[in-house]
């Protein structure tokens, strides 16, 4: 009887160990029925003709974080607006209104004519104009909408302006009147501008501010409001280290003012971030359970500060400013730009060759770059595209930070 | 005549004096027959597994403090137990498998459910019971060895969106292993023949959770378990 039990338990040890294991049932905890998006470049599924990403030379373009999401849940992604060299045309069927450059108060910044013309919420580089068309056509209760990193350009915004006036001495006012285009107060707020006893900060800190409570005024109103129940927004990563703005800030460095200046400004940008930040999450508190924060200013500032940690090798060169330093590619212009990490952008336009037709995989993969050449996969550990944006696996670490946001919600 | 009225008693099939008799019979032989040396006992009744899991951290890439947890499961289980002598026993636990959902700790521990795996340990035991053969009340312990056997490991789409959004589902396999077991536990004799029976153990088991991304996670599961059963002595 004894052979009998033991013949019994050798058995089923033979029966179990031929099953397999290692599936994917695939389940989120929701079904959602649709993935709605609203932003600026990280999330755009290529309005342009290219995504702010490594192009691929061949085959599938890489995904944008917002594609990466969508496809979690088994859906597709594509882009709403297609620009067909002066407007943009609209695809009903797409859900993707994100666009390259967009942001919350968007508008036009000239130097020249020193004046900002806003142009929010008319034109669809507006978040707010974006959920304005979305929301026209109303939210399915089982809809995910991600609203993107938009206020990452205000930030920019912001910023050039101020270091313009900064620049100009005060010649131009950009920063009061992209202060004063939000505030609509007559300028009370914006004052002197950089001319203010403080320097203009207190006013950036205050239009930041009023920035978060516009955009969750407008969700309310035009997502909660008209049916969405799941609503992420992200918050505002910390631009000031970004290649671009690692390149102003070195420039500000070798300056009269020398690194102190540099550090000045940096922290001005990051308290006018941080006010926003801030602010964004107090304004979203009335909605608990169908609004949520993704911190993509923690997640960013994580990745920077522990790249081994998340399988990046570099975080101080681009793979475009690479790519094209090595077809030997200029900046042009009046006064061209040195070519470096931080002045190569997929959107420049002062630029010898398109930096989209050279920024890719297989042309990447064909030369050695001047960092962290890790042999033909160099640039897939990369955290930066370009001066900006960030790699396909950057894209995927920040769909990573959303998912996890998004299941900590119940939502995934 | 006694005899002649009993078989025409049982050619009448009534039941209620089958059992009245056999009832008798039993308890007639319940002192002379005991848990003894060439004893067996076969138990059903159900058997819940809970890891004390003690996650490792998730390899790179991931955010720092990426780690995991396990649920409880609780199963229809059994056993069979041989007398080697009126003390010393040797035990063989039968259970279907345990299902066990894996969960989100650490970093991601408001993500909830990541999958599920279906554990079927192999286990057997050396066990001393206490008190002679015959006493209702016989605790033990026991020892051995715990082969676990990891099955149907699955993951799910929070799985995937947490390690590659977008990319191909992400699946695990967890190692199989084997570990030392320790148990406790108490026989208590309701009839003369049948025995409840409830048991604590715990399993001293680490294993290693390998994705399809390339990354991996220590893990000791450590589980215990508690059961309860009705046996039957033969």
């Amino acid at each position: 009887m004894k052979k009998q039990f033991t013949f019994v338990a050798l058995a089923t040890l033979a029966l179990l160990s031929a099953c397999g294991g290692g599936g994917n049932s695939g389940e989120t905890k929701v079904r959602v029925s649709a993935v709605k998006v609203v932003g600026a470049s990280l999330a755009d599924s290529g309005t342009f003709g290219f995504k702010f990403t490594v192009q691929a030379a061949s085959g599938t373009p890489y995904q944008v974080y917002t594609e990466r999401i969508a496809a979690t849940y088994g859906l597709g992604l594509c882009k709403h607006f297609t620009f067909t060299g002066a407007t943009f045309a609209e695809d009903a069927a797409c859900n993707n209104y994100a666009i390259a450059g967009a942001a919350v108060n968007y508008g036009t910044l000239s130097a020249n004519t020193n004046s900002f013309t806003a142009a929010s919420p008319v034109d669809p580089r507006s978040q707010i104009n974006q959920l304005i068309l979305l929301g026209a056509g109303g939210f399915a209760s089982g809809d995910l909408l991600i609203v993107g990193e938009g206020s990452s350009n205000d930030a920019a915004t912001l910023a050039t302006a101020y270091l313009t006036d900064v620049q100009t001495s005060g010649a131009t006012t950009l920063y009061p009147q992209v202060i004063t285009s939000l505030l609509q107060d007559g300028g009370a707020t914006a004052g002197l501008g950089i001319g203010a006893p403080d320097g203009g900060a207190t006013a950036g800190v205050v239009y930041m501010t009023q920035l978060a409570r516009t955009l969750v005024a407008r969700v309310k109103t035009e997502a909660l409001d008209k049916g969405a129940t799941r609503v992420a927004i992200l918050n505002t990563l910390d631009v000031t280290r970004t290649p671009r703005f690692q390149t102003v800030l070195a420039g500000i460095a070798a300056g009269p003012g020398g690194q102190a200046a540099a550090d000045d400004v940096q922290a001005l940008v990051r308290a006018w971030i941080s006010a926003y930040n801030s602010a964004l999450s107090a304004a979203v508190a009335p909605y608990a359970g169908k609004v949520v924060i993704v911190d993509a200013f923690q997640g960013f500032n994580d990745e920077l500060d522990n790249l081994a940690q998340y399988g990046l090798t570099n975080k101080t060169s681009t793979v475009c400013f690479e790519t094209f330093a090595a077809a030997g590619g200029t900046k042009t212009g009046a006064s061209p730009q040195p070519v470096l990490p931080g002045t190569i952008g997929l959107g420049d336009d002062d630029v010898s060759t398109p930096v989209p037709q050279i920024c890719n995989d297989a042309t990447a993969s064909s030369i050695t770059p001047t960092e962290n050449a890790t042999g033909t996969n160099w640039w897939t550990t990369y955290l930066f595209a370009d001066n900006f944006h960030p790699t396909p696996y950057g894209h995927q670490l920040l769909a990573q930070l959303v998912a996890k946001r998004l299941s900590e919600a119940g939502w995934l | 005549m006694t005899t002649t009225m009993n078989k025409h008693t049982l050619s009448t099939s009534s039941i209620a004096t089958l059992l009245a008799t056999l009832s008798a019979t039993l308890m007639c032989a319940g002192a002379a027959q005991a848990q003894q040396a060439g004893s067996w006992l076969v138990r059903v009744g159900a058997t819940s597994v809970m890891p004390q899991v003690k996650s490792g951290e998730l390899s790179t890439p991931a955010p720092p403090n990426t780690r995991i947890d396990a649920g409880s499961s609780t199963v229809l289980a059994g056993g069979v137990t041989h007398m080697l002598t009126d003390h010393w026993s040797v035990d063989i636990p039968l259970a279907l498998p345990f299902k066990n959902t894996i969960e989100g700790a650490g970093a991601i521990s408001g993500s909830g459910e990541l999958g599920e795996v279906q554990v079927v340990p192999i286990t057997g035991f050396l066990q001393y019971r206490f008190r002679e053969a015959s006493a209702p009340w016989r605790p033990y312990l026991g020892a051995g060895l715990t082969y676990a056997n990891f099955i149907q490991e699955t993951g799910n789409g929070t799985l995937t969106g947490l390690t590659n959004p977008g990319g191909p589902p992400t699946t695990l396999k967890l190692k199989d292993k084997l570990g030392l077991s320790v148990q406790a536990g108490l026989t208590w004799q309701v009839a003369p023949k049948v025995f409840v029976e409830g048991l604590v153990g715990y399993t001293f088991l680490r294993t290693r959770a390998t994705l399809n991304t390339g990354q991996t996670i220590d893990l000791r599961l450590n589980p215990v378990s508690l059961g309860l059963y009705v046996g039957y002595r033969y």
